[in-house]
């Protein structure tokens, strides 16, 4: 089975070398995209989901940027919403091109922003217990472009983010009705790391090849 | 169910290379076209609840791909659960139409979006006014859809829609899913 799958996958790549007698992904390529993004594994056993967008500026064949904006919300086990945002850039290597397929490592640079609120109800309003944070974070990976046009990719990236800023003071409780989530707004935080892995997918269009 | 599904298959290829006819010259493929629409859309939720939206959208064509933004304005919401007050969404995003030279032109694509959304279930009390307080949010959401189009005159097309769309309303109070399987149905105009 693994032997067919393998043979599968191998006439795949090789089909788009053989049919594709183009060239994606030159220097001078800009694209815009619109990307959505799943955040797993972070401080908190809960996926996130969110939205953004990204520009690429092409600098060689080989070498692409990308730089991107978005923004995840994370519903923490009905007990309060936790959002991030993320405004950044990465560099994109491409080791080998295979026509319409072209995997690629990512890393890059951003900084973030989260909040955390927690839960209120018709008899307890807890809007003095919002906490949020500003950190710098830090975002390698790998991913790939699969060119559907000449102008036109989907591209799917898992990269690892690692913040580096004031921990947001929030703990989960279990109760004997689910979660509560206490917060500590006015605990003097530490710097502390934290990170997560972003799956994102993204449609991108090239506007203009300027060199 | 096999030869149900055969069937179906059968009629839908013999629908897209005999009855759909090229209308569309290279010319008309290779240039951006315009696509815009207006359709009242159907949504179906959990709890044998259903919602009605005004849906509108704007695209530009160009062989086969369609760049393609969508906006949902929320009427009203009927059923067992109707939990929303408001819930208007935007999505932007592409896709892929596999017969653009054909009259008849199915596509899928996928779209990014944000949801502005009012719980009509979870409010948060207001101390001062002792009055509970539902409050808009905006969420981010995705949707998968598909669909097609049959261009009947120059100017004009058909089209039907089916998309999934998956989301979660969250705000100060109780989150609410915002999954939603939503079809959509109408006349377009192209130029």
């Amino acid at each position: 089975m693994l032997y067919k799958k393998s043979v599968f996958f191998y006439l795949f790549l090789m089909s788009n070398l053989a049919f594709s007698q183009k060239n994606y992904a030159e220097k001078g390529n800009i694209e815009l995209g619109l990307r959505t993004t799943t955040s797993v594994f972070g401080h908190d056993p809960y996926n996130g989901l969110g939205i953004g967008g990204q520009t690429r500026v092409q600098i060689t064949d080989y070498l692409n940027t990308e730089w991107f904006a978005d923004w995840i919300t994370i519903d923490l086990a009905g007990a309060g919403t936790r959002e991030n945002s993320h405004i950044g850039w990465s560099v994109l290597f491409y080791p080998k091109k295979m026509g319409k397929f072209i995997p690629y490592a990512i890393a890059g640079h951003c900084f973030d922003y989260a909040r955390v609120t927690p839960l209120s109800t018709p008899y307890l309003n807890r809007t003095n217990d919002v906490i949020s944070r500003w950190s710098s974070a830090v975002q390698m990976g790998l991913g790939s472009h699969y060119y559907l046009t000449d102008k036109f990719n989907l591209t799917f990236s898992a990269q690892y983010m690692m913040h580096l800023g004031k921990q947001l003071q929030y703990e989960l409780v279990e109760s004997t009705n689910g979660y509560y989530l206490e917060t500590f707004p006015e605990l003097k935080a530490d710097e502390r790391l934290e990170s997560h892995l972003l799956l994102t997918l993204s449609l991108n269009y090239k506007i203009a090849d300027l060199w | 169910m096999v030869k149900n599904i055969f069937i179906t298959l059968l009629c839908f290829n013999w629908f897209s290379t005999t009855i759909a006819q090229d209308n569309q010259t290279e010319k008309d493929i290779k240039d951006w076209k315009i696509k815009t629409a207006v359709s009242f859309a159907p949504g179906f939720l959990t709890e044998n609840t259903k919602t009605i939206q005004l849906q509108g959208y704007l695209g530009f064509v160009q062989g086969k791909i369609e760049l393609r933004g969508d906006a949902f304005y929320f009427l009203n919401s009927f059923g067992d659960r109707p939990r929303f007050n408001m819930n208007h969404q935007l999505f932007a995003g592409a896709f892929y139409r596999f017969l653009p030279e054909k009259q008849f032109q199915p596509y899928l694509g996928f779209q990014p979006g944000i949801a502005m959304s009012q719980s009509s279930e979870f409010g948060v009390i207001n101390f001062d006014t002792q009055e509970l307080e539902y409050k808009i949010t905006y969420n981010p959401v995705g949707s998968i859809a598909t669909g097609f189009d049959f261009f009947g005159e120059k100017w004009f097309y058909l089209f039907t829609e089916a998309r999934y769309i998956f989301g979660k309303h969250k705000s100060d109070s109780y989150p609410v899913y915002l999954d939603e399987f939503r079809l959509s149905f109408g006349l377009g105009f192209t130029f």
